[in-house]
C-alpha cells in the first residue's frame, strides 16, 4: 500500500483510526522505515507531553481563590424550597406578614381605627436616621431592642414584621433580579 | 474530600457547604495552571487567569449542566480566560478562522535514509517541552488539552466554541508544527518535511 497520509497516522497513534484502515497501516509500518520513524516520532512526542510535570501553582493558591468568591453558587436555600413559584409565593408571605401584623396590632390596642399604618410606623426608625438626626434613631432603636427582650409584646410583632417584610423584599429583588442579596444557603 | 467525585463536591457547594469548593480548585488547579502557562506563558498572569476562571466558576457552578466532565467544562473558562488576556496582546492571537487544512491529506513522502533519533532521554524531552512553548499561544492550549487529559476533538470543539473540522485541522497543524520543532531543534533536518 502508499504510504499514509500524516492526518491518518495521528489518528492511527490516538486510536481514532477506523479498523479496517488501522490495520492497512499496520501492515505498512512494519515494511517502511521511513512511516515507522514518523510513527514513533509522534509517539514519543506525545509521551513526552503526557508525561510532563504540571505546573503548579503558588502555595496557598486555594485558600486565595476561596478569599476571592464573590457570590454564592446557585439559588438561596429557600429559593430552592420555593421552586419556581418562589416570586409569588415570597410575594403571598410578605403580605401575609404585613397582615398579621396589621390585625394583631389591631386586636392588641382593641382601636383600630386609631392604629397607625404599619408600613409609617417601621419607616420610621429609618426616615428619623435623616429626619431628626442620630440621637432620635438610637432612642427608636433601643426601643426595638427592649422589644425583642419583650417577646409577645405588640412592639414585638411590630419588629417581626418589620425583619419579614425586609427579608421579604429581599428574597423577592433576588429572585427578580437574579442578584444574590442574600446567602441564605443553611 | 479526595474520596468525592467532582459531581458530589458541585452538589456539597450548591447545597450551600461554600467551603467545598477548595476540594474542586485543589484538585484541578495544577493542570488549569498548565493549560493557562502554554497559552499565556507568564506565571503571574496565568495564576490569574486560573483563580479568575475558578471564580467564574463558583459563580456559575449551578448553570453547568453536567453533560461534560467539570474539568472540561473549566478548562473551557480558563480557555475563554486565556483568550481574552491575549486577544489584548496584539501579535500572540493566532485568529481561529485559520482552517489550515492544507497539507493534511499529503502522503509521508519518501525520503532516503533517515538518522536514528534519540527519542528517548531527558535531552528529547527537553527538546519536545521546549518546543511546545514555541507553537502560537492557542495551538499550544488545544494541544495541551488533547495530549494532558486526552481530550476528543468533539470535546476541544466545545471548549474553544469551534466547530468540529476547524478543530481537526487546528489540531493537524498544531502537531505538525510540533514534529517540525522537535526536528529543528534535534538538528534532524532530514525529516523536515
Amino acid at each position: 500500500m502508499s504510504h499514509p497520509t500524516r492526518s491518518e497516522l495521528f489518528e492511527f497513534i490516538d486510536g481514532r483510526l477506523e479498523k479496517k484502515r488501522a490495520e492497512e497501516i499496520t501492515l505498512h509500518l512494519s515494511e517502511c522505515a521511513q512511516c515507522r520513524r514518523e510513527a514513533e516520532l509522534e509517539r514519543s512526542t506525545k509521551a513526552v507531553v503526557q508525561s510532563a510535570p504540571l505546573d503548579k501553582v503558588r502555595e496557598g493558591f486555594s485558600a486565595s481563590v476561596m478569599v476571592n468568591l464573590a457570590a454564592p453558587a446557585g439559588d438561596p436555600f429557600i429559593l430552592k424550597l420555593l421552586g419556581k413559584l418562589g416570586s409569588v409565593v415570597a410575594m403571598i408571605v410578605v403580605l401575609a406578614v404585613i397582615g398579621l401584623a396589621v390585625v394583631h396590632e389591631s386586636e392588641t390596642t382593641g382601636q383600630p381605627e386609631r392604629t397607625p399604618s404599619a408600613i409609617t410606623q417601621f419607616v420610621t426608625p429609618i426616615s428619623d436616621l435623616y429626619a431628626m438626626g442620630l440621637d432620635r434613631f438610637a432612642a427608636r432603636t433601643a426601643t426595638i431592642s427592649r422589644a425583642i427582650e419583650n417577646a409577645g409584646s405588640p412592639q414585638f410583632w411590630q419588629v417581626l414584621f418589620f425583619i419579614g417584610l425586609t427579608a421579604g423584599v429581599l428574597i423577592v429583588a433576588d429572585r427578580i433580579f437574579g442578584k444574590r442579596f442574600l446567602r441564605l444557603h443553611l | 474530600m479526595e474520596s468525592l467525585s467532582d459531581n458530589e463536591i458541585i452538589n456539597r457547594v450548591l447545597s450551600g457547604n461554600t467551603r467545598s469548593f477548595a476540594g474542586l480548585v485543589e484538585r484541578h488547579q495544577d493542570k488549569a495552571m498548565t493549560l493557562a502557562m502554554r497559552m499565556l506563558r507568564n506565571r503571574e498572569e496565568a495564576e490569574d487567569a486560573v483563580q479568575d476562571a475558578f471564580v467564574k466558576a463558583f459563580s456559575a457552578l449551578d448553570k453547568f449542566e453536567r453533560r461534560s466532565r467539570f474539568s472540561t467544562w473549566l478548562y473551557r473558562i480558563v480557555f475563554n480566560v486565556c483568550s481574552t488576556a491575549l486577544s489584548k496582546r496584539t501579535k500572540a492571537q493566532l485568529p481561529f478562522s485559520e482552517n489550515g487544512e492544507e497539507g493534511n491529506e499529503k502522503e509521508i513522502p519518501d525520503s532516503g535514509e533517515m538518522p536514528d533519533l534519540a527519542l528517548e532521554g531527558e535531552e528529547f524531552r527537553q527538546h519536545v517541552l521546549d518546543a511546545i512553548n514555541e507553537l502560537p499561544p492557542l495551538y499550544s492550549g488545544i494541544t495541551t488539552m488533547f495530549y494532558l487529559d486526552d481530550l476528543s476533538y468533539e470535546e476541544i470543539a466545545a471548549i474553544t466554541g469551534s466547530p468540529l473540522g476547524t478543530v481537526k485541522a487546528q489540531l493537524f497543524r498544531a502537531r505538525a508544527m510540533l514534529r517540525e520543532e522537535v526536528l529543528r531543534r534535534t538538528g534532524a533536518k532530514e525529516l523536515m518535511l
